[in-house]
């Protein structure tokens, strides 16, 4: 089948106050591009409906507001979704973070590098030169789960999770590369860390982050990390 | 409001803070909105006027303006001058009145609402505490001994006090709908699931309540792709223990969910303590459809 070919997503009830709207069972730009998109189509138009709604890698969750008929909105999504709909794809936003992979900011930057057989400067350097895609946000406010790390960083999580990890922390969990824009609790390995504050309350409607975006990574030194201290806001 | 006495965790809560999951945001809100809707109702208040979430022991209280309360929810012994204050009923309260409540003699919460509610600023059109973020609520934590929790000086009003909610509390028995990921486990496993009794973990918090029961195992050992998580979702964890997914829940997850906890049952589960004993029950999705609108229904 031609992979640009709109194929329906299945349309499920996940509880008896939510629906489930899954595309294929893959992790792929193409399929996040139709979750971007009907994400937001669904968030602008229906949320007279929507309480909340959850976009992930291939699917969108979408939670019922009080006294919304959950039978009568499935009927409706799956008419909405078997119409013909040209999926468009907005210029991603383009971000640079910069990080600096020394010292306290990198607690587990050794243990990333017995685990890989990289050399820290190898490790800085694949984790800098990758090109990153923001598929959704989730976890906690305004973290974004970020696809396209190089396979050869991966590095399974902590045995045991960390309490406290500092917001700003830019951290290696398995396959995936992330930033904790608040301080929260957290299991994956921290790399290094970024100067920017990545969340304000003020502004949680336009995160920093959004979901979309395309994220590069550069070095910074710690003397660099102290004069960056500024906002994305 | 003054808190002379720290409660267990006192937490200023309302319906939650929709609309941001799609952010990282959960929506929080009172664990057990029926309850705290009740309070509110008993009142004459709007249903989402924000209201004390007190859990497993409550502190002591100083009320600064005259004010009507009402208290209800599961029962805390609650005195005010050594008198008995009663739950599902306004109470008056005089200038200079300190309400205390003790440990719970049921579930694991009670509510305690003022006329037109407590004041906390604002946070994304919600006053619910949003504890993993530090935010919103009073302060973005529990009450702490001098702390002042504000509320506005009301009119006189009628109560309506005749008022009776039909409301099954029964935490024995949690009704659920099949889980998204339920095929992930053989007819077995799920009849496992739906028979045995399960055990409340001292692990259990607003994000999620960890149970002990039957090892429950699914039947690959393929990892799901992360997707959004429902409210009340039962999620299996690699070493077979269960969590149901609560108000502060993660708004993503990546673990099998082989059954969702009715929406007219999360009252119960918001009433679960350390220790306490419950089965599942089977329910279908137009059964509990039903069931939730009916609940809606009452608290009108």
């Amino acid at each position: 089948m031609d992979q640009n070919t709109f194929k329906e997503p299945t349309i499920s009830p996940a509880s008896d106050r939510s629906i489930m709207v899954q595309f294929n069972a893959e992790i792929s730009e193409y399929i996040h591009q139709q979750v971007h998109f009907y994400s937001t189509l669904l968030l602008e138009n229906h949320d007279d409906k929507i309480s909340n709604l959850s976009p992930a890698y291939n699917s969108i969750l979408i939670r019922l507001k009080e006294g919304i008929s959950l039978w009568r909105t499935i009927a409706k999504l799956k008419q909405l979704f078997s119409e013909n709909h040209e999926i468009k794809v907005a210029d991603k936003t383009r971000i640079k973070i910069p990080v600096c992979y020394e010292g306290e900011f990198a607690p587990d930057l050794a243990r990333v590098a017995s685990h890989t057989g990289l050399s820290i400067e190898q490790i800085i350097h694949k984790h800098t030169t990758g090109k990153y895609l923001i598929y959704f946000l989730g976890f906690s406010p305004g973290f974004p789960y970020v696809g396209g790390m190089d396979p050869n960083l991966e590095t399974s999580r902590l045995e045991s999770p960390r309490t406290i990890v500092p917001a700003g922390s830019v951290a290696i969990g398995g396959k995936q590369t992330g930033i904790y824009p608040i301080q929260s609790p957290g299991g994956w390995n921290i790399i290094g860390r970024t100067p920017l504050t990545l969340f304000n309350w003020n502004q949680a409607k336009t995160p920093a982050l959004p979901m979309g975006a395309a994220i590069e990574f550069y070095p910074i030194t710690k003397e660099e990390f102290h004069d960056n201290q500024e906002s994305l806001f | 409001m003054t808190v002379i006495k720290q409660g267990f965790q006192d937490l200023v809560q309302d319906l939650g803070r929709d609309g941001y999951t799609h952010i990282g945001i959960s929506p929080t809100g009172a664990a057990d909105k029926v309850s705290m809707k009740i309070a509110n109702l008993f009142l004459g208040n709007h249903i989402n006027d924000a209201v004390l979430e007190i859990t497993l022991f409550g502190g002591t209280y100083l009320f600064d303006m005259p004010t009507t309360i009402c208290l209800s929810g599961s029962h805390f012994p609650a005195k005010i001058r050594g008198d008995e204050v009663p739950f599902n009923k306004p109470t008056t309260i005089q200038k200079g009145d300190i309400l205390s409540i003790g440990g719970s003699i049921s579930g694991a919460r009670c509510y305690l609402a003022v006329q037109d509610g407590f004041n906390v600023a604002d946070l994304l059109g919600s006053s619910s505490t949003h504890l993993m973020s530090k935010s919103g609520g009073f302060r973005g934590r529990n009450l702490q001994k001098e702390d002042q929790l504000a509320y506005n000086k009301s009119e006189k009003r009628y109560f309506p006090i005749d008022r009776k909610f039909p409301i099954d509390y029964n935490r024995s028995i949690i009704r659920a709908t099949p889980g998204l990921q339920h095929s992930l486990f053989d007819k077995p496993t799920q009849e496992l699931f739906f028979s045995k009794e399960y055990t409340v973990s001292h692990q259990s918090n607003r994000m999620g309540i960890r149970i002990h029961g039957p090892k429950i195992q699914k039947r690959t050992s393929e990892d799901m792709i992360t997707e959004g998580l429902p409210l009340g979702a039962v999620q299996v964890t690699g070493n077979g223990d269960s969590i149901i997914t609560f108000v502060d829940h993660q708004t993503t997850g990546g673990y099998p969910k082989i059954a969702n906890v009715i929406a007219a049952d999360m009252h119960k589960v918001g009433q679960l303590r350390p220790g306490d004993m419950f089965t599942f029950e089977l329910m279908t999705m137009d059964k509990a459809e039903t069931l939730y609108l009916a609940q809606e229904q009452i608290l009108k």
